[in-house]
């Protein structure tokens, strides 16, 4: 019985990654652009202030993540642009495949070609693409423990530090003090995920040896981490592009279409 | 039983009924629309001159085909394989200019019979060794092209017994030591070849009997001692000035006769000695040129010969001695008569005698009055006379310039003209049409032999005759019947009933398309003059069909040359380049595709792989060594970066259309070892590029001196036979072009001086096929199809011309003619004629009565 049930659930999985992938394709086909366009990448320095995620949504994050992405490729002629094409497929790459596939290296590796394909419907100044994505915490617990009550009412988040107390009478529960709330990242501190992510990743020597010439990003919150008893994540995944004859440098007569066959 | 009688009656009776199609089927035809109507009964098939550029691909449908005139076309190559011909024994393929002499892969298994050849005056440079496949081979003609070497697989054709190699630039002759059955061979006008360095080929040659050579140092001073011995009857002096020939030659005892064929006679005196110490020579022969003096001194020979020679003192012939025969084709040997074709044996008393020209016809043939027996259909059309247009009848073109026409009062007349045309084209529709035939001078009746006639005339809007305008000529291009001789023209006066003799106008557009040909050949670069080919090494598309990966291609190269050219030796036709700039695309590397695919790339890739295959499989199952030749499904593909799509444009050619793929090399890792390899991969496609640069420029400068000097002989030799050409179109001997600067009959003609060799006397009875008798009239018509001339005569004096065909009729009733074919039934009739009748209707047309005349006889 129990087999039949993994059976089930493994055909389960399958049926809803084959949907997912559909989605993806079929967004894909209705929203890209046949050429693509990019846009320099706005400076947005990250400050030292936390940010609340909950007001003001993860855009402003995009924009730091972006801002900070073409800081650390700055320095090389080939500057870092964004690509309308690589941000609607990032986009489009975190609202179809939720769960676990972004946790799952080997899960993600199967997904890049369907990024590949994509991209193939459109013509753009690159053609070599590296897809990664990861998950960035976004409340700092300091690596203590915290605990989720939903009705103190003091944070937001309903996050608070320590344990929660449990067994506690009226009495007792109207001497205790405030519980106190678990903070946001800082900016800076959210781009230290990043950067860790990128070095991770091995794409931070090639982004600072300017070997990447356009990039896509796409972040959005992992709604099923907040008010529970979980650190509130969101899911980015990062699209860059690079062009893969960078290097050839090519004079006219040498263009020319060779001759008979 | 009944059955068997059944089957019986079917068998003996279809072929009897099946002659009755036999009318419109040929056997000897000139056109392939007659031809296809019973392919099978087509044994002889003449395309001459019709202007093709390849050959039609209905030929395979004649099984029983012996003999196939291609000759006069401009037909660049045979595909051979495509071509099946098992009874073609004679293939004409002369004057095709620029004719690929090397396409000629699988003419054995194509014509497995082949015994005749005919390649001369196509400009080759020599021929491929295939030849030698045709193992059949009897006759092989190569005159006037410019080989130098032919390859020495030549002498594997055991059966050649005619090798026809003169007006060359052969220097030697190597492959002829295995050739053993050699009959008659002609090497002359081959400046660069010495006889005395040739003629000990010429001693093994037990059976050869005409040798034909052109006259150099050694002839004339010292023939080489091998002519001594050489077991030849016939010697062929071509195309040069000799004064006397070396006395050598009259130790040969095998030497019976000698020709003299377009040689100048420098001193008559010597050439007269040597002719006389030749004791063993029987016959002396001069053809095509002016005779030496003195010719009644010479002795020693029985016959002399002359063919379109100019005697220059006739006088002499009357010396000449009694036991010497004279034979004169094409000669007027004659002081005063002309006589053409004359046989003049066994000339009495020292003279030579002449038959009469005349020939006996009837006084309504002399006057032109022959009364029709049926009238020629005419042809009317309407046209424009203000307009440039062409009309097409059966056998003539008229291209009608604008303002052509002018009115009775000599304006340009520009309203609707109505064209009336008559051909006539065929004797026995003439004889039918009773058409003037005799042009009458103060001295003699001339018969003519047609080699066309028209009768244009045009009509204005109310039915009045207009006239042409001298300004505007309309050119005509008309079928020539009689392509062997020069026609002239002649205009019908309707007044004087005779033929006037008029000058034919030279077609307008003569000067200018000698100058456009020119032109167009001096255009041409020297590799395209000679032929000259490179062929690079194959590369074949694969499409990896693989559910993981559609994107992935592959590109292979097939054996071939992979090294670089470095040196060209001497002259080649082909050359087979390594194709370095593009054969870096399939070092060991896999290509993706760049786009989407489509269903139709899909469709693309599948196609090409199919094709390739069964070509492959064809080829491999045909020849297995050489690779260089391998069917080529895709051409030219090529590949180059792009720069602004980061990726590479992959084209080719596949069935004629250019396809684009956008492609990059199939490389895995990281962005920093994808870039390092393309910039090696680039660096190795530089390099090819380079490489290839190198070997275009040898082949250029190849093409700049090598081939240009080939092709500097080859325009030469064209510029000179354009100069050379005729301006008078009506020697084209294809066509008939003239302008016709007058309206009415106009004729093309030459005078049918044809002595008849004897005169018969038709009994004044007939007998019919049931034994009714038949009273023959006194007028009878005579039709000599092979001149196509016609002759109406009386029936007590019918002229006979014993070889030819005639047909011979007379109207027996105002519906009825009755004909005597041939001169055996008036032979064994003893005078008294075996006719057929052939019953006509009023609205018969010439060609209907022809039909039915045509058909007596063979039901």
């Amino acid at each position: 019985m129990n087999r039949l049930i993994a059976l089930f659930g493994l055909l389960m999985c399958c049926l809803y990654s084959v949907a997912q992938v559909r989605v993806f394709n079929g967004s894909v086909q209705e929203l890209i652009e046949a050429k693509d366009s990019v846009q320099p990448i706005e400076v947005y320095p990250a400050s030292d202030d936390p940010y609340p995620f909950l007001e003001e949504g993860m855009d402003e994050l995009v924009h730091i993540f972006m801002s900070e992405t073409k800081d650390i490729a700055g320095k090389h002629p080939d500057e870092l642009e964004e690509s309308k094409n690589l941000m609607l497929i990032a986009q489009l790459a975190t609202t179809a495949w939720k769960g676990t596939q972004y946790a799952n290296a080997k899960k993600w590796r199967a997904l890049t070609k369907h990024f590949q394909r994509a991209f193939n419907r459109s013509t753009s100044k690159f053609n070599y693409t590296k897809e990664f994505s990861f998950r960035i915490k976004l409340v700092n617990n300091k690596g203590k423990r915290f605990y989720c009550d939903r009705k103190a009412g003091i944070s937001s988040l309903d996050l608070y530090e320590g344990r929660k107390p449990k067994g506690l009478t009226k009495e007792e529960k109207e001497e205790l003090p405030d519980p106190i709330p678990l903070a946001y990242f800082t900016e800076t501190d959210l781009l230290k995920q990043f950067v860790r992510e990128l070095k991770r990743n091995r794409v931070l020597i090639d982004l600072k040896r300017g070997r990447y010439a356009c990039v896509g990003m796409s972040i959005e919150l992992d709604e099923r981490t907040v008010h529970k008893n979980r650190i509130p994540t969101a899911r980015v995944v990062v699209i860059l592009g690079a062009r893969r004859l960078r290097d050839l440098r090519i004079k006219k007569q040498e263009v020319e279409p060779a001759r008979i066959n | 039983m009944s059955k068997l009688i059944l089957l019986f009656t079917i068998t003996v009776g279809f072929p009897v009924f099946s002659q009755s199609d036999e009318v419109s089927a040929c056997s000897y035809c000139t056109s392939l629309e007659d031809a296809l109507v019973e392919p099978k009964r087509v044994k002889h098939l003449d395309l001459s001159a019709k202007g093709l550029k390849e050959v039609p691909k209905e030929l395979s449908q004649f099984p029983f085909l012996e003999s196939l005139d291609l000759s006069e076309n401009f037909i660049y190559e045979i595909n051979f394989k495509s071509l099946r011909l098992p009874s073609l024994e004679q293939l004409n393929l002369s004057k095709n200019p620029g004719f690929n002499t090397f396409s000629i892969d699988g003419i054995n298994r194509s014509l497995p019979e082949l015994a005749h050849l005919d390649l001369s005056n196509t400009n080759c440079l020599t021929v491929s060794p295939e030849l030698a496949k045709c193992v059949n081979l009897k006759s092989l003609n190569l005159q006037n092209n410019s080989i130098q070497y032919l390859p020495n697989q030549l002498e594997s054709l055991d059966k050649l017994t005619h090798l026809y190699l003169g007006n060359n630039q052969l220097k030697q002759l190597a492959f002829l030591e295995g050739i053993w059955n050699l009959k008659v061979l002609d090497i002359s006008g081959n400046k660069d070849l010495s006889l005395n360095q040739v003629g000990v080929f010429f001693l093994l040659k037990d059976p050869l009997e005409n040798l034909i050579i052109s006259c150099d140092d050694y002839l004339a001073k010292g023939v080489p001692n091998v002519f001594e011995a050489l077991q030849m009857e016939t010697l062929t002096i071509k195309n040069c000035a000799v004064e006397g020939l070396n006395n050598r030659l009259a130790r040969n005892k095998a030497l019976k006769s000698v020709v003299f064929d377009e040689v100048t006679v420098e001193n008559s005196k010597r050439f007269v000695d040597w002719a006389n110490r030749m004791r063993n020579m029987e016959r002396i022969v001069f053809k095509n040129m002016e005779t030496p003096t003195l010719l009644d001194e010479i002795t020693s020979v029985k016959v002399m010969e002359f063919e379109n020679c100019t005697v220059t003192k006739k006088s002499e012939l009357k010396d000449v001695k009694p036991r010497i025969q004279i034979i004169a084709k094409g000669t007027d040997i004659v002081d005063g008569n002309y006589i053409g074709n004359a046989k003049i044996a066994d000339v009495e008393n020292s003279s030579v005698q002449a038959y009469s020209s005349e020939i006996l016809m009837s006084d309504e043939m002399i006057n032109n009055q022959l009364s029709p027996i049926s009238k020629q259909r005419e042809e009317v059309q309407f046209v424009s006379g203000d307009a440039k247009t062409m009309i097409r009848t059966e056998n003539t073109i008229f291209d009608i310039p604008s303002e052509a026409f002018l009115t009775q009062s000599g304006q340009i007349y520009t309203g609707e003209v109505k064209v009336v045309v008559k051909e006539y084209m065929d004797p026995l529709e003439n004889a039918l049409t009773g058409m003037p035939m005799v042009f009458r001078t103060d001295e003699r009746n001339e018969v003519f032999s047609s080699a066309g006639m028209l009768d244009f005339r045009a009509y204005d809007d109310k039915g009045n005759e207009l006239a042409p305008n001298p300004e505007n000529i309309i050119q005509v291009e008309m079928n020539d019947l009689q392509p062997s001789q020069n026609s002239n023209f002649y205009t019908f006066d309707e007044t004087t009933n005779n033929w006037e003799e008029a000058q034919a106008p030279v077609s307008s557009g003569i000067a200018e398309r000698k100058k456009r040909i020119l032109d167009s050949l001096n255009r041409l670069s020297a590799g395209q003059v000679t032929g000259f080919q490179q062929v690079p090494i194959y590369l074949d598309l694969a499409h990896k069909r693989s559910r993981k990966d559609p994107y992935e291609l592959s590109i292979s190269v097939y054996k071939g040359r992979r090294t670089s050219v470095r040196k060209i030796k001497d002259f080649t036709p082909i050359i087979y380049t390594s194709n370095a700039d593009q054969q870096w695309i399939a070092r060991g590397k896999r290509w993706k595709i760049d786009t989407m695919i489509t269903d139709e790339t899909k469709n693309l890739l599948k196609s090409i792989k199919k094709d390739t295959k069964r070509s492959q499989k064809r080829w491999e199952a045909g020849r297995k060594m050489n690779y260089y030749g391998f069917p080529r499904v895709i051409k030219k593909l090529q590949l180059s970066p792009n720069i602004e799509n980061d990726n590479y444009t992959m084209s080719f050619e596949y069935r004629d259309t250019v396809h684009r793929i956008p492609v990059v090399p199939s490389f895995q890792g990281s962005i920093r070892r994808i870039q390092a390899k393309e910039r090696s991969n680039f660096k190795v496609f530089q390099k090819a590029q380079k490489e290839a640069q190198k070997e275009r420029d040898l082949v250029e400068k190849y093409e700049k001196t090598v081939l240009e000097e080939y092709a500097k002989v080859y325009r030469e030799r064209r510029a000179q036979e354009l100069a050379e050409f005729p301006d008078q179109e009506a020697a084209s001997r294809e066509y008939l072009r003239f302008g016709l600067s007058s309206f009415g009959l106009v004729n093309c003609d030459y005078f049918s001086r044809n002595v008849p060799d004897k005169y018969l006397a038709l009994d004044s009875v007939g007998v019919d096929r049931d034994g009714q008798t038949i009273r023959v009239p006194l007028d009878v018509r005579n039709v000599y199809l092979d001149d196509n001339v016609f002759l109406a005569s009386t029936s007590n004096k019918v002229p006979v011309f014993e070889k030819k065909r005639t047909i011979i009729f007379f109207l027996i009733a105002p519906f009825e003619i009755a004909i005597v074919k041939g001169w055996e039934q008036l032979k064994s009739g003893l005078f008294r004629p075996k006719v057929e009748r052939v019953p006509i209707s009023s609205v018969d047309s010439p060609s209907d009565i022809k039909r039915k005349i045509l058909a007596v006889g063979n039901e």
